[in-house]
């Protein structure tokens, strides 16, 4: 091909990769300690370098964790991955979640609004709220705005329950589109490995790709039905 | 003496830029996305460029991922469009504008229709964007329903500008389709005279990524640099170079399908 008629890269401009803001609030009461806590560190410690190890994911990603337990902590606000460390879990206290759910639907609402003002696109936000037991605070209000997120597609709530104590309605009770799975805490890898290639996916989508804005729920769907299967030790 | 309305006629005629369908120029190209590629996928973008007797047209369609015959939708609305614009460019641009978005629409969703009988698969299946421009000569009509982008440039200045506008939801994957609900609703259209216009470019959002910067809603220097061809060239050896641009820099800013259309115009003042 000619030279003039071939573009130089310097021809063409750049736009700011979309984000996926995601949100993961973790219960650290202190029926957490012991084995649970452990293999929380490890999944959590695992998660974050699948994303860092995947090349669009790692650039598009935005992880931030709350934790609840002694009180209600944010451990990690949005940033570049790269940035971030995550600091070790430690479990005790009580289990505030509805604190820790209007904590973390605060940080996504913060997040988009620096993202609308960088004219930075983003996909839907998500939440991941993981327990071991049943909340200790009124999740009144903090039901109601999940409820109301999720019913108008501003939201994707991934709930999960940890071992057989975790209450399984009540943690359903944040989202009217997706049932609660519960896991074991020897399962907790597996579970944040199929959450980081559910990003990575998110991260790869174009315009286009999903008719709504499902892709997060198809998939854990779908990971819910193959869970036994695939999934469980 | 007062002017008769005749006069009036041929001084206003004079004053406006009138091109004969000799001297516009279309050219387009498609390049399949890096994901596609990787997945042995063929490319779900549509464009089609016509130039007649009496008008010119330049359509895009961009098949949405998750819809199995997408490519398929993209391909029949391209089609159907250009024809329609064909027959109908006169009957469009002096109808008002609801009865102008059903002209368009009525035609595609008849063919897309059709299709699903044909592969008995349901309307959503066919799911695709869509971008156009067409002209007479003297007039331009302009048209977006999703995303993609839009821009026409001023003779005089060189300057591009963004017409219409991209839909799209909140979310970076949220846009609208012809197959959607509301999609006569959502039909942009724009129509006007052709005045100091000398180019048209419309792009699939793939395209945008390396072609259009999005905070401060420019074109990039590339898009001027592949009109220049359009203008030089004939249109074998510039969708040629278009073809291999797309496919060998443009493709870089994305994992998309990449897919520019242009309609160029000879400035000329009868």
């Amino acid at each position: 091909m000619a030279d003039d008629l071939k573009l130089r890269l310097d021809e063409l401009t750049d736009n700011p990769t979309a984000r996926v803001p995601v949100c993961i609030a973790l219960d650290t009461s202190g029926s957490m300690h012991g084995q649970k806590i452990d293999e929380l560190n490890a999944a959590v410690s695992t998660f974050f370098r699948a994303i860092r190890e995947d090349e669009m994911a790692s650039i598009s990603a935005e992880i931030a964790v709350v934790t609840f337990g002694n009180g209600v902590t944010k451990i990690l606000d949005f940033a570049g991955i790269e940035r971030q460390r995550v600091p070790a879990l430690t479990a005790g206290g009580l289990t505030p979640m509805g604190q820790a759910v209007e904590m973390s639907l605060d940080m996504l609402e913060q997040a988009k609004r620096v993202y609308s003002d960088l004219g930075v696109d983003y996909f839907q936000p998500w939440l991941v709220l993981m327990t071991d037991g049943e909340a200790t605070d009124d999740v009144t209000t903090a039901v109601q705005r999940c409820k109301s997120m999720v019913k108008n597609r501003k939201l994707t709530v991934f709930p999960i329950a940890i071992g057989k104590h975790a209450n399984l309605s009540k943690l359903g009770q944040f989202t009217p589109r997706l049932k609660p799975i519960r896991i074991e805490a020897i399962d907790l890898k597996k579970f944040f490995s199929w959450l980081s290639k559910s990003v990575n996916a998110v991260s790869l989508s174009n315009p286009g790709d999903t008719q709504s804005a499902g892709l997060g729920e198809a998939a854990f769907n779908k990971m819910a039905v193959d869970w036994d299967t695939a999934f469980k030790s | 003496m007062k002017k008769s309305k005749k006069l009036k006629r041929r001084i206003l005629k004079k004053r406006r830029k009138c091109f004969s369908a000799a001297e516009l120029k279309v050219a387009v190209a498609s390049s399949t996305g890096r994901r596609h590629q990787a997945e042995g996928k063929p490319c779900q973008d549509a464009v089609l460029g016509f130039v007649g007797n009496k008008s010119a047209s330049i359509v895009l369609a961009d098949g949405a991922g998750s819809a199995s015959h997408s490519r398929l939708g993209a391909q029949i609305v391209v089609n159907t469009l250009t024809r329609v614009l064909k027959e109908n460019f006169k009957r469009i641009v002096n109808s008002k504008e609801e009865k102008a978005r059903k002209k368009i629409m009525i035609p595609l969703a008849r063919s897309l229709a059709a299709a699903t009988i044909r592969h008995q698969a349901a309307l959503k299946d066919f799911a695709c964007t869509l971008l156009f421009v067409a002209t007479d000569g003297k007039r331009l009509l302009i048209g977006q329903l999703g995303d993609g982008r839009i821009g026409i440039r001023n003779a005089e200045t060189g300057d591009w500008r963004l017409m219409l506008d991209a839909f799209k939801g909140e979310f970076f994957n949220e846009t609208v389709f012809v197959t959607s609900k509301k999609a006569t609703e959502l039909l942009q259209l724009a129509i006007g005279p052709v005045n100091s216009i000398d180019a048209c470019v419309i792009m699939s959002d793939g395209a945008e990524e390396g072609l259009y910067q999005r905070a401060s809603h420019t074109f990039a220097p590339a898009v001027s640099r592949m009109l220049e061809w359009v203008q030089t060239y004939d249109q074998p050896t510039v969708e040629t170079a278009l073809k291999n641009n797309l496919k060998d820099t443009v493709r870089l800013k994305t994992t998309d399908d990449v897919s520019v259309a242009y309609l160029s115009f000879t400035t000329k003042t009868e």
